[in-house]
């Protein structure tokens, strides 16, 4: 699924980075870099919200998109969207354009010094 | 041991016993040569010692004359002396006395004769015409004598006497003096029996009829009870084979269930492959959609949705083997294997659950022999239990130890199930595998009983035990295919 997904967004001309559970995205990750996050929901050893914690805990707030099967979607977190698998193209891009929108908003604000971080 | 009986060689008469001993009347010396010629002949040629004390009315040119032509051989046997002719008269008088003690001497002699000399018995016949009718009462009780005695010797004993000028009484005396008689009258045999051996005959008779109808009852009554037994036989088949069907129903509505259980887990199982396989047909077409196309990324994404399909068709083919009803089979099951794909169908719910598996397989395991749904609904089962067991722990780890390995005598494998988890009430431990006992407020109590009957049924025992520490640990182990290779390295591997 995440060789199918990195394809899929990599097809479309978008840059993509593939990482195999939450801690080594963790690990790696630079916020700066990226524009939004799609994880998984369940996942071995750290699942989506621990990792989605974890995000938030660093004081990024990098747009989340999560996966989740049809039987386990959880409660809605109202900062994240939600897709169910098996996940749509259009439903996909609609959501990453979307992250990138809020993440562009995100950074636009904290750079004029509006929002969460405030004056 | 029953003596076979011999024949007489005489037509009316027959075949008869050993020890039995008769009587002729007879009208002419032709009479006499027509029966003792045949009964001679007959004892000649079952190696018998022939005795013939004959009667004053023939010669022994004349009696060797007659046998000699209807006999083939005769000059060997009188040769070696397998027959004698003596004369009646000679043989049972002494001067003109009758000397009995010489005649039973007699007798004897030729009777260590015949068995030191390697005959069947001793055959005689006698001729008693000369007798004088003053010893008549004497003879009469030394034939009587004879006829109680001759039943335990190998010896037949055909005594002869004229029938013109026998009176009345001498007749009588004959025939009480001897089993039967037989007497030729006006060309024609006639058998002359004494009262105990019509008795004889007519009981004998009676018990045959009485002894057939006995037969017939009792072959009624076998029968009649053999068919009652076919016919519990098969009914008593026809219950084993319900009871069989029934098992088997139990345990596929137990492994429903426990598949249903595991909904949410399969349904992510096939989720997974297929968004991959969504992705990754998207990303194909855009690929070739491309100017130019990117052969190279598009064919990448191909090869990815066949391995996909090929995921989501095992957990697919896996979920519909457990649940369809379908005859129990005998094939290779790899179990290493088996261990596997069981633990993909219970995947997600492992990885839900943030149950940790520690799994060391021995590698190279040679197959058991067995019905592969069963023995995954045995490992589904213990994995789900062990699962479910450490739900409430949170203090430590929950950590599902799954091990497979050779026993010491190389003849059997041992697959070990263990858990973190509360473990079991030790009060309970006996009924742990007694069917509707659980702990559980949903359950059924059957899958523990089910369980143990599948490893019965394949030649193992499942046991369970409390760790030292935490948790349960449940094992079982099955006999090795006999075709298969030795044991391989182990290998530990964690995920």
């Amino acid at each position: 699924m995440r060789e199918g997904l990195t394809a899929l967004i990599e097809s479309v001309g978008l840059s993509v980075q593939a990482f195999g559970s939450g801690p080594e995205f963790l690990g790696a990750y630079i916020a700066e870099a990226a524009a939004c996050v799609i994880l998984d929901w369940n996942m071995p050893g750290m699942n989506g919200l621990a990792v989605l914690r974890e995000i938030e805990a660093s004081g990024n707030n990098l747009p989340v998109i999560f996966l989740s099967g049809s039987l386990d979607r959880p409660a809605t977190i109202p900062t994240a969207q939600f897709l169910t698998k098996p996940v749509l193209e259009d439903e996909l891009m609609i959501a990453i354009r979307q992250a990138f929108e809020s993440n562009r908003r995100a950074r636009f604000e904290k750079a004029a010094g509006i929002g969460k971080g405030g004056l | 041991m029953v003596e076979p009986l011999r024949q007489t060689g005489i037509g009316m008469v027959g075949d008869v016993p050993w020890g039995t001993h008769f009587f002729l009347f007879h009208e002419t010396a032709e009479d006499l040569i027509d029966a003792c010629v045949p009964y001679f002949q007959a004892g000649l040629e079952n190696k018998e010692l022939c005795i013939w004390a004959i009667a004053d009315t023939l010669s022994e040119d004349e009696v060797r004359y007659c046998l000699k032509h209807a006999i083939r051989g005769f000059d060997d046997y009188f040769d070696s002396r397998s027959i004698e002719i003596v004369r009646g008269r000679e043989w049972y008088m002494t001067g003109d006395d009758l000397d009995l003690e010489k005649v039973t001497r007699g007798w004897k002699q030729k009777m260590d004769r015949a068995l030191n000399g390697g005959y069947a018995g001793l055959r005689l016949s006698a001729d008693t015409a000369w007798l004088d009718k003053r010893d008549w009462k004497e003879f009469c009780d030394y034939e009587k004598e004879v006829n109680d005695s001759i039943g335990d010797s190998p010896m037949l004993a055909l005594c002869t006497y004229p029938l013109p000028g026998s009176a009345a009484a001498e007749i009588l005396d004959v025939t009480r003096t001897h089993q039967f008689a037989i007497a030729r009258r006006n060309k024609a045999w006639e058998m002359v029996e004494t009262s105990e051996l019509k008795q004889a005959k007519a009981e004998i008779l009676r018990l045959n009829g009485d002894l057939e109808r006995r037969v017939v009852e009792r072959t009624r009554e076998l029968t009649a009870s053999n068919l009652e037994l076919r016919r519990q036989m098969s009914e008593r088949r026809r219950a084993e084979e319900a009871l069989l069907a029934a098992q088997a129903e139990l345990a596929r509505v137990t492994r429903v269930t426990v598949v249903g259980e595991l909904a949410a887990s399969v349904a992510h199982e096939v989720t997974q492959p297929l968004t991959g396989i969504a992705a990754n047909g998207t990303a194909c077409m855009h690929w070739l959609a491309a100017a130019p196309p990117n052969i190279d990324r598009a064919r990448t994404a191909v090869e990815r949705i066949i391995r996909d399909s090929a995921r989501a068709s095992e957990v697919i083919h896996d979920i519909r083997a457990l649940v369809k009803k379908s005859p129990p089979r005998r094939e290779p099951v790899d179990l290493n294997e088996l261990i596997s794909r069981t633990l993909t169908l219970a995947g997600s719910e492992i990885t839900r659950t943030e149950v940790e598996l520690q799994i060391q397989m021995t590698d190279g395991l040679p197959p058991v022999i067995g019905d592969r749904v069963l023995l995954q609904q045995v490992l589904l089962n213990l994995f789900m239990n062990a699962i479910e067991s450490m739900n409430s722990v949170n203090v430590r780890p929950r950590v599902l130890g799954i091990r497979s390995e050779w026993l010491h005598d190389g003849e059997r494998i041992l697959i070990a199930v263990q858990d973190s988890g509360t473990g079991f009430d030790p009060q309970g431990a006996a009924r742990l595998f007694d069917a509707f006992y659980t702990t559980k407020p949903q359950g059924m109590g059957m899958g523990l009983s089910i369980c143990r009957n599948i490893v019965a049924a394949h030649g193992g025992q499942l046991s369970a035990r409390n760790n030292p520490d935490h948790g349960a640990s449940f094992e079982f182990s099955l006999p090795a295919d006999a075709h298969a290779h030795a044991p391989g390295k182990v290998e530990i591997a964690t995920a």
